[in-house]
């Protein structure tokens, strides 16, 4: 009984004590954090950014990083809204959009693999394109607002708490397969192994190439996803995003990287990160806090979940030399 | 003869080939619109890249140590709405301007703590910073766009004055450039930089105190930045705080673009990347092409010079060569 109490503690259950003392904090402070408008704005604010960084967390868990997501997405939504306004089917819209977006992961995984680019700079050229691209269809910076917004985008963005369950019931679904995949195959095996020791994978024989091209693929359809999920949403299309959204993807993986696996990016933590950050964005302002003490809350957790990290490795580290002593 | 080509460099072939790139792209231009070759049109491009060389030299610092800094961007709106607030408060402006690059600075110096002492991951920490610093440029105003002061208080002038003709910022970026390249390639300290860029636990049992070098690279990275975004609102002529966050790019690509001619982040390279993405955007400018065609172009000829850097072009011409050989050969036989 004492040990289970004691590995409550444990660094990587020290992120879902501070939410839960967030929560608690928030509905004893704002009654109107409660309430179910609020709710669902937490909703739909959470699985979009879930959805967007998806697959950023396996990127970051295999040693690379993409920093391209908020363009990849802004595109996506710019596409999808366009198509739309032009008579395009809603249902056919999507597909439109997430392959429009997945042309650049396919580029991202191409320059990384082929040319060895360091993933900093390949993204942030490829990022660059699709943002340059995204305001060259909608022409200009301004949003693509959708005139109508009829049947399923209705029901979708301002439907009630029902539909809002459901949607948070999809992005857990898809979450649940991704933790499968991550988890009980050979490809989430491989994906921590790159991670821990680019070397010996590529000796034992790790096909590093069609790896990195397929999780650069799946990360920009991830994040079209999220832009397409953006439209149904909000009606508008973002040709850019702003900085919050890159903010806000990459705590929600580095936050989620404490959680689960400590110091390591897997998708539940990303689940977990992102609820996190919906609800502080969303109970900051019924507390009476203004919206940007979230950022600077955002980076102090992060930088706060490195440092538990860092000392938690370190304390690892000692106990194992002093054992081999 | 042989000897000859042996002394051609993979580099320099690299080096002919950005150069021919620019003449070229220069050439484009010129023959489209005659004008872009007059003194006022030259003047203007030295000005418009002068602040994507100044972000760009300050993060050559940060990239020669072998690090990454996510935060400069984050930081410079820190310190561009700090100096906005001075101005608005009505301090004269260059006390304004050094207390928006003091506000970087301590960031930076955080951030090389945090990197170079405590061996933090680079990206998240510094990342985790800039979330902090962006939050904090929000303190100032609550978001909206600062005026006050900013017509008569003389602050414009960093911009617009002209020395013997030349812009400021151009000067600026001259003198940084001279300061950066006499520190960074002709100098004992400079060499300390690369040093710990290639080995820094090498370079700490070779007597070099390396945090400390993380955290002054970390810190002319954030000044750097923020200066150059004190020059931008300057233009601006107001402060607006989202503006600092389209520093991101042109750096990274001004260093990459760099370190793709050189093969190692250097200030030379990083001039002659901020040249090149310089003139391609002005060039578009003189067409009439609307901003944000500029970042479709940053991201294509960051992609173009990645590309270029990783063919090997002696090893072409050796091949050429070759099949040349046993071409004519197999005719004489």
């Amino acid at each position: 009984m004492k040990r289970m109490v004691g590995s409550l503690f444990r660094p990587q259950y020290v992120l879902v004590w501070v939410f839960l003392a967030m929560v608690v904090l928030f509905c004893v402070e704002a009654p109107s954090f409660r309430s179910a408008s609020n709710l669902i704005r937490a909703v739909k604010s959470s699985s979009v950014i879930a959805v967007m960084v998806l697959g950023l967390t396996w990127i970051v868990a295999s040693g690379e990083i993409d920093v391209s997501f908020p363009s990849v997405a802004g595109l996506a939504s710019v596409v999808m809204a366009l198509a739309i306004e032009n008579g395009v089917p809603w249902a056919l819209a999507p597909f439109i959009a997430i392959a429009a977006g997945s042309v650049f992961g396919l580029l991202n995984g191409f320059l990384i693999a082929t040319f060895r680019c360091p993933s900093l700079i390949a993204t942030i050229a490829i990022g660059s394109i699709a943002m340059g691209a995204a305001c060259i269809i909608a022409g200009g910076y301004a949003p693509v607002r959708l005139t109508s917004t009829v049947g399923v985008i209705k029901t979708l963005g301002s439907g009630g708490m029902g539909v809002q369950l459901a949607w948070i019931a999809i992005v857990l679904g898809v979450y649940l397969a991704f933790k499968y995949i991550q988890d009980h195959t050979t490809t989430g095996q491989h994906l921590y192994a790159l991670g821990e020791n680019r070397q010996a994978s590529l000796e034992a024989g790790i096909r590093e190439k069609k790896i990195i091209i397929s999780f650069f693929s799946l990360s920009a359809m991830l994040a079209s996803c999220g832009g397409v999920v953006w439209v149904l949403f909000y009606a508008q299309g973002v040709p850019r995003m702003k900085g919050t959204v890159f903010i806000d993807g990459m705590t929600a993986v580095f936050l989620g990287a404490l959680v689960v696996k400590a110091g390591k990016p897997n998708v539940i933590g990303t689940f977990i990160g992102a609820i996190f950050l919906a609800v502080l964005t969303n109970g900051l302002t019924p507390i009476g806090l203004e919206d940007y003490i979230g950022s600077i809350i955002k980076g102090a957790l992060m930088i706060f979940g490195v440092v538990v990290i860092a000392i938690s490795r370190y304390r690892v580290a000692k106990k194992a030399s002093t054992a081999a002593r | 003869m042989g000897r000859r080509r042996k002394g051609i460099s993979s580099e320099s072939i690299t080096l002919a080939v950005f150069c021919s790139l620019q003449i070229g792209i220069m050439g484009v231009f010129t023959v489209l619109r005659p004008s872009f070759l007059s003194g006022d049109n030259l003047l203007g491009l030295l000005n418009l890249m002068a602040q994507m060389a100044l972000v760009g030299l300050g993060l050559t610092f940060v990239a020669v140590t072998g690090y990454a800094d996510m935060s400069f961007h984050f930081v410079s709106c820190l310190g561009g709405m700090t100096m906005s607030y001075m101005i608005a408060r009505g301090m004269a402006p260059p006390g304004a301007i050094l207390i928006g690059c003091a506000a970087g600075g301590f960031f930076g110096a955080v951030n090389g703590f945090m990197v170079g002492k405590f061996r933090l991951p680079d990206m998240v920490a510094t990342l985790g910073l800039g979330a902090i610093a962006f939050g904090m440029a929000y303190l100032y105003s609550g978001g909206t766009q600062i005026y006050d002061n900013f017509a008569d208080s003389g602050i414009k002038l960093l911009y617009k004055a002209r020395i013997a003709g030349v812009p400021l910022p151009v000067v600026l970026m001259v003198i940084a450039y001279a300061i950066g390249f006499t520190v960074l390639d002709r100098s004992a300290l400079g060499r300390r930089f690369y040093a710990i860029g290639s080995n820094a636990t090498a370079a700490r049992f070779s007597g070099v105190r390396v945090e400390r070098y993380i955290v002054a690279a970390f810190v002319i990275c954030a000044v750097m930045a923020c200066l150059t975004n004190i020059i931008r609102m300057s233009s601006l002529a107001k402060g607006e705080i989202e503006a600092g966050l389209d520093w991101l790019m042109p750096a990274y690509s001004a260093v990459f673009v760099g370190v793709s001619v050189f093969k190692k982040p250097t200030v030379v390279g990083t001039f002659l990347g901020a040249l090149l993405i310089g003139t391609v955007q002005k060039g578009f400018m003189a067409l009439g092409k609307p901003t944000y065609v500029m970042e479709l172009v940053m991201g294509v000829l960051l992609i173009v010079s990645i590309v270029v850097s990783r063919i090997d072009f002696k090893e072409i011409v050796r091949r050429r060569r070759l099949r040349a050989k046993i071409a004519s050969g197999g005719g004489a036989s």
